[in-house]
């Protein structure tokens, strides 16, 4: 995973899908990001070909404790599979997808 | 267990340990299958929802991550429908408490079914939970 940081935004590339074997180290990585006072962060998933559950259920606790500190959570550069996806499960309602 | 795994024209069975780690080279068997047969990319990525969903309930809730358990996947692809089917060796589940619940998007679990559901066109359980079955289009 990359992140490039510019002031309180960082934007994160992780560099493989985000499925449920991965989800515990990206969710150090990422709650890192947001203990060191990051409270936005631009998601790109460029290199991103799908999300499960576990997955989705990372984002969405990312998006929540971002929410909680006035925060927000974007998501960007994902792929029409993945834009569908979001739109399923109802949560193009609560972040921005691009 | 190492996965044993294998195609047979147009039917694939796949028996392996109750790790997460067994998924992913799984998936890219089914994947090139589908790609050889000409599945669309949407179709493809449908599919792979449905049985990273399915294996990841199998091993992570029915099999509670115990590399002694044994989850078994299979499929078969018919003209105008493919059935999956995945079965752990768990005490199963009250699946008929959750088949109508409507997940709330901002809980951080508890989506599953709803994936299920929203990318098959039917999801059906055996009477005690430990066996799943899928069927969606071709």
């Amino acid at each position: 995973m990359e992140h490039v940081r510019d002031g309180n935004k960082v934007t994160v590339s992780p560099k493989r899908d985000i499925v449920s074997i991965c989800v515990p180290e990206l969710r150090d990585k990422l709650f890192a990001l947001v203990e060191g006072g990051t409270n936005e962060v631009m998601l790109d998933l460029t290199q991103v070909g799908i999300i499960d559950s576990a997955g989705l259920g990372l984002l969405i606790a990312l998006h929540n404790t971002l929410e909680e500190d006035k925060g927000t959570l974007e998501v960007c550069n994902a792929s029409e599979n993945l834009v569908e996806l979001f739109r399923i499960m109802r949560l193009d309602k609560h972040f921005t997808v691009r | 267990m190492n996965p044993k795994s294998r195609w047979e024209k147009n039917s694939y069975t796949a028996e392996f340990s109750a790790e997460l780690e067994h998924i992913e080279p799984l998936w890219k068997e089914v994947e090139a299958k589908l790609v050889a047969r000409g599945f669309l990319e949407k179709k493809i990525f449908a599919v792979q929802i449905l049985i990273r969903e399915a294996l990841n309930n199998a091993i992570c809730h029915g099999s509670k991550n115990n590399a002694e358990k044994t989850v078994r996947l299979e499929i078969s692809i018919g003209a105008h429908e493919m059935f999956i089917t995945v079965r752990d060796q768990g005490p199963g589940f009250d699946w008929r408490i959750h088949m109508h619940d409507e997940a709330d998007p901002l809980l951080s679990s508890g989506r599953g079914v709803g994936l299920l559901k929203a990318y098959a066109l039917q999801v059906a359980y055996n009477d005690r939970g430990n066996v799943l079955y899928l069927t969606l289009h071709t």
